[in-house]
């Protein structure tokens, strides 16, 4: 039993551990670069830095 | 690519492999889902197996599968990862030649298999079916495909990778190491090989690869393409780029542990049951991330659900995608898969995802690219929502009749009586009694099969009307990143991943006490590692700059993979045969210890495997009262040592084989064979009665042994040498008895060997001679 004790307590100390890198990132700006790409797919109908041309072959 | 002028250059991208793998999904869609009507009807009437061998289930079964998976979403996703991957990039694939070296390299695959399964050429292993000529193809192909991808990256004009490019990387990476590892084999012929693995360890490596042939071709490669193309459709953003990020990393990585769930109450070390049941529930938490996150693209878009068949489509897809993903785990419970394992559920379930997300996205995919790829409009919207609505139908149809088959089948088969005995002992009850459901569920894939009917015509009439477009882009050039590889590979993330998931395996291996210690010091490094890292600021995040170098990223992707699979495939593969035949020793039972098939039995083994037996029978007795009961002694992990391929099955049509050894004299098998129904009424099985008038070459058994003996199979020379002779030896008793019941039958038959075969199973080995009682009877002593 006591070693379930130390595995769950030192298992919980991992998760908060994780969670303060996770929010520490995300509060240092790990992320933010999603913002512009997550409108890649977009470029071709909203072309940015780009131009675009169809024409039939 | 052209520059035109100093800072920007021109691309003109290469959409015509795309509008051919665009034709092929079409076409091949089509004969795979008919390929499919055709075993659902010869499932509900025996007899439209039509009595010639070419057309009977286990032949067509696993061409209907590996044509849905490979055929049809295969190009599907071709055509999808070639579009997209070039206006994400912003280049031109990489090498035109090597583009259609792929998809020509792929279509005739696709011919090779619905000409070999149909021959009765296959390996007997699900989804790897294919004869190891045709898989040397396929990782020729793969192999092409791969480097005109990554060509293509190292040809960016685009810094970044966007979400949709992992999933394919991955997809590329996983792919290659799965097939190659579980098409590992030894040819004895042109058409035929050995696995190098046996028995627990082949049913292991088979189910880590068919697992994740579920995984990582018909699951990643189209959240790749979702997360390219439903943005584009409903016009707006992935509804976060952040989860996207937690999704991919921690699908990629769990994914691959969950395939000893295939293989739960079975003979597969308890260890390696668990640990897949554990990932699988894990599995949970990133599919519906990933399904959610597509669902949430669509905020404030869902008035488009009225008036476009392409977000339809994409809808119901990415909710089938939660709910395929919320019952997979479900299923790997085990106490759950002791009543869903072998019956319809399986097939239910499979068909959820298959039908609803794989197919649904194709139809969208195509709703959605066709038209821009022929430059027109769709030919006609209210046939597109026809077809919306006649495949939902008969997804729904489809899905709950095999639900309510299998449900059924399971309490019938666990059902006992006041006393503890089996209230159904009769397997056949179970089976008619599915019978109605069994029409429903055909019912339902004519019905699919009707709306995708739909989907062709509309898609060839969409073309019709307009004519191929050429698609030019001007686009900045790329500055080079200058980022380092060594500095990606070893930067703080990463290693702390790698503690976080190296320390866990190394507690799993060294023991409590050492265990604990080690997990002590893991928490004091991670507490470090996030109070170092966390206090930097730089100018870009981690992840960031790994999306900006596609080495970095494969890397990283290829160890994420590779863990699962190392951790329960190594211990397994590693042990030797000795083991389990030392611990039946052990304990003074020696009655189950395997001992090497005779020449006959091998042959006969092999038409087992050739007619596809496996595809309705399991040989897989499980640890619970209801199945010893019914078949006998559960079964051992060292009765299978020398069995190669693995023939444990998955599904029960018919009852499970393992103990059938002995169970029936051989006229009841010849019997059985030649007509299910003369012995078992109500069966659904084909006949088999092209095998007494087909013969064994024993010429080539001999080869066949000496291959074995190669892989460890304890065969001496002189065995290998004698194979004709003793083969004959044993098909004369078999015949000699059989005669004793007016059945005449060639000692050569295919009939004969696979009694044999089926007589030895569960049981150790068979007179292969007459005795020396018999021979001086028959000398007139």
């Amino acid at each position: 039993m006591n070693v379930l004790i130390i595995t769950v307590f030192v298992s919980l100390i991992l998760v908060a551990a994780g969670l303060i890198f996770f929010v520490s990132r995300l509060r240092g700006g790990d992320f933010e670069h999603g913002d512009r790409l997550s409108l890649l797919p977009l470029d071709e109908d909203h072309p940015r830095n780009q131009q675009s041309r169809h024409e039939r072959l | 690519m052209e520059s035109a002028n100093s800072m920007t250059q021109r691309v003109e991208y290469d959409d015509h492999v795309v509008r051919a793998f665009t034709l092929a999904t079409t076409i091949w869609g089509a004969v795979g889902l008919l390929l499919g009507v055709i075993i659902a009807t010869q499932l509900s009437f025996w007899q439209a197996n039509l009595d010639t061998s070419w057309l009977q289930f286990g032949r067509l079964r696993p061409l209907h599968t590996n044509g849905a998976i490979f055929a049809w979403v295969g190009n599907m996703i071709f055509a999808g990862v070639y579009y997209s991957t070039q206006r994400l990039l912003k280049a031109r694939m990489a090498s035109d030649l090597l583009s259609w070296i792929h998809f020509w390299g792929w279509q005739l695959i696709i011919v090779a298999a619905a000409i070999t399964l149909p021959m009765g050429l296959t390996q007997g292993k699900e989804y790897a079916e294919l004869i190891w000529p045709i898989d040397i193809a396929v990782v020729v192909v793969w192999v092409v495909f791969a480097i005109n991808f990554f060509w293509t990256l190292a040809r960016r004009n685009e810094r970044n990778l966007y979400v949709a490019l992992w999933f394919y990387i991955a997809t590329i990476v996983t792919v290659a190491v799965l097939y190659i590892v579980n098409n590992l084999q030894l040819p004895t012929s042109w058409t035929h090989s050995y696995s190098i693995f046996m028995g627990v360890q082949d049913a292991l490596v088979q189910w880590w690869y068919g697992h994740n042939a579920v995984a990582f071709f018909l699951t990643t490669p189209v959240l790749g393409i979702m997360y390219y193309f439903l943005p584009k459709a409903a016009e707006r953003p992935v509804y976060s780029y952040r989860l996207s990020i937690v999704h991919f990393w921690t699908l990629v990585f769990i994914y691959i542990w969950a395939g000893p769930h295939h293989l739960l109450n079975t003979a597969l070390p308890d260890w390696a049951q668990t640990l897949g049941m554990v990932f699988s529930v894990m599995l949970w938490a990133p599919s519906w991330g990933g399904m959610l996150n597509g669902l949430l693209t669509l905020r404030g878009a869902w008035d488009k659900l009225r008036t476009d068949p392409v977000i339809k489509f994409f809808a119901v897809a990415v909710t089938f995608y939660g709910m395929a993903t919320f019952e997979g785990p479900l299923l790997a419970i085990k106490s759950v898969n002791a009543l869903g394992h072998y019956t319809d559920w399986i097939i239910g379930h499979v068909h959820a995802g298959t039908l609803g997300w794989n197919g649904f996205m194709t139809a969208g995919l195509l709703y959605w690219l066709v038209p821009r790829l022929w430059g027109t409009k769709l030919h006609s919207k209210r046939l597109a929502d026809a077809h919306f609505w006649i495949g939902t139908f008969g997804i729904l149809l489809y899905v709950s009749s095999m639900w309510i088959s299998g449900v059924s089948q399971g309490l019938f088969w666990q059902a006992l009586d006041a006393e503890g005995f089996l209230k159904f002992p009769d397997f056949i009850e179970g089976l008619t009694a599915s019978h109605f459901m069994y029409q429903m569920r055909l019912v339902g894939g004519i019905a699919y099969l009707s709306g995708y009917l739909m989907l062709m015509f509309n898609v060839f009439a969409t073309i019709r009307a307009g004519s191929p477009q050429k698609v030019t882009i001007e686009v900045a050039a790329l500055p080079p990143t200058g980022l380092s590889f060594w500095r990606l590979i070893f930067s703080g993330p990463v290693l702390v991943s790698a503690l976080v998931i190296g320390a866990p395996i190394l507690l799993g291996i060294s023991g409590v006490i050492t265990g604990i210690v080690a997990l002590v010091l893991l928490e004091v490094l991670v507490i470090g590692l996030v109070l170092h890292y966390g206090s930097r600021r730089e100018e870009r995040s981690w992840h960031d700059m790994i999306e900006a170098h596609p080495l970095a990223f494969t890397v990283l992707v290829l160890v994420a993979i590779l863990i699962g699979g190392m951790v329960e495939i190594i211990p397994t593969v590693v042990a030797t045969k000795d083991a389990p035949v030392q611990a039946m020793a052990d304990t003074g039972n020696y009655d189950f210890v395997q001992r090497p098939y005779s020449p006959l039995e091998l042959e006969g083994r092999d038409i087992y495997v050739s007619e596809g037996c496996y595809v309705c029978h399991s040989q897989m007795i499980r640890p619970f009262r209801h199945e010893t009961l019914r078949y006998g002694e559960y079964s051992r992990l060292a009765e299978f040592i020398y069995d190669t391929p693995f023939q444990w099955g998955s599904k029960r049509t018919g009852p499970d084989l393992h103990r059938v050894g002995g169970k029936y004299a051989n006229v009841w098998h010849y019997l059985h064979l030649n007509d299910a129904r003369s012995t078992s009424p109500g069966s659904n099985m084909p006949r088999y009665n092209h095998l007494s008038r087909e013969h064994v070459d024993f010429s080539h058994t001999r080869t066949k042994m000496q291959a074995l003996r190669k892989l460890g199979v304890p065969y001496t020379n002189d065995d290998c040498e004698a194979a004709e002779t003793t083969a004959l030896s044993q098909a004369q008793l078999v015949i000699d008895d059989l005669s004793t019941q007016d059945v005449v039958l060639d000692p050569n038959s295919k009939m004969t060997a696979l009694i044999a075969y089926l007589q030895r199973l569960g049981r150790g080995p068979q007179p292969i001679a007459p005795s020396l009682e018999e021979l001086s009877q028959a000398g007139g002593h």
